[in-house]
């Protein structure tokens, strides 16, 4: 028997499996997520993928109140006028709402680094993708497990 | 209720070029909009959603936040010494109000 794909069905597959290796997931997530952390993501890059490196994301492993986590993003970058970050985003997965922060950095920041602490509703990775002003657009993630879930009850 | 906000500068005086480190703390519920009271009602989201810092006049740094940003938001970063003026923290609310701190760097 044969198993062709339709054209949408080979694109999404592909997709899938290109978001999967460049988010560094070995498998597919289980449940598609309804809270549109993709769509963010993929908005974000504007049609760039995004590349592993250069974003240092510093959170707990195991977060025992989520809510309250803290967070420190580091982006590898020279920040001058001809090589600096411009924008970094911050994803929660797993939360009702995925989007997290957007930290906006100019030559004028002197580095791309930023700290806060954020909510959690369960354990859950966390993206952090930084835009370059040349557009390109560089991602890390972290697993963190929470113990407390910090939506509220 | 008064919101207080606690800001704090590495250094006041730093050399041109130089890297300053600012600490803020505001407290503010942050409600998101997703909590409910004992009645079950929502209670209506409430949050700063947007961070300013200014020095001299001239944006350094600034954030979106959203719903997960975790009650009585902290941060820190940093900005290059450019010129000596004022730093001015605005964090900006849903309801349109504004919270304002200042400290000041000296640059030589």
């Amino acid at each position: 028997m044969t198993f062709t794909l339709n054209r949408r069905q080979a694109l999404t597959i592909g997709t899938g499996v290109l978001a999967a290796t460049t988010l560094g997931w070995s498998d597919l997530p289980a449940v598609a997520a309804t809270n549109g952390f993709e769509e963010l993501i993929a908005q974000f890059a504007g049609g760039r993928t995004p590349v592993q490196g250069r974003v240092n994301l510093d959170l707990p492993k195991i977060a025992d109140d989520g809510a309250s986590v803290p967070i420190t993003i580091t982006v590898d970058s020279p920040m001058t006028e001809q090589s600096h970050v411009t924008d970094v985003l911050v994803v929660a997965e797993g939360n009702p709402r995925p989007h997290v922060a957007t930290f906006h950095f100019s030559p004028a920041s002197g580095a791309a680094e930023v700290s806060t602490r954020i909510r959690l509703g369960q354990t859950q990775n966390v993206v952090a993708i930084a835009k370059m002003n040349d557009g390109s657009v560089y991602i890390a993630n972290k697993q963190v497990t929470v113990t407390v879930g910090g939506c509220g009850t | 209720m008064a919101a207080t906000v606690k800001v704090k500068l590495d250094r006041t005086e730093a050399k041109k070029g130089e890297l300053v480190e600012v600490k803020a703390l505001v407290y503010h519920a942050m409600e998101t909009g997703l909590r409910k009271d004992k009645s079950g009602n929502v209670i209506p989201r409430k949050l700063l959603n947007k961070f300013i810092c200014t020095v001299a006049g001239k944006e350094v740094f600034s954030a979106d936040f959203d719903t997960a940003i975790a009650a009585n938001p902290f941060i820190r970063f940093k900005f290059k010494a450019v010129e000596s003026g004022p730093v001015v923290l605005t964090w900006v609310d849903d309801d349109g109000s504004t919270i304002v701190a200042q400290a000041r760097i000296a640059v030589s």
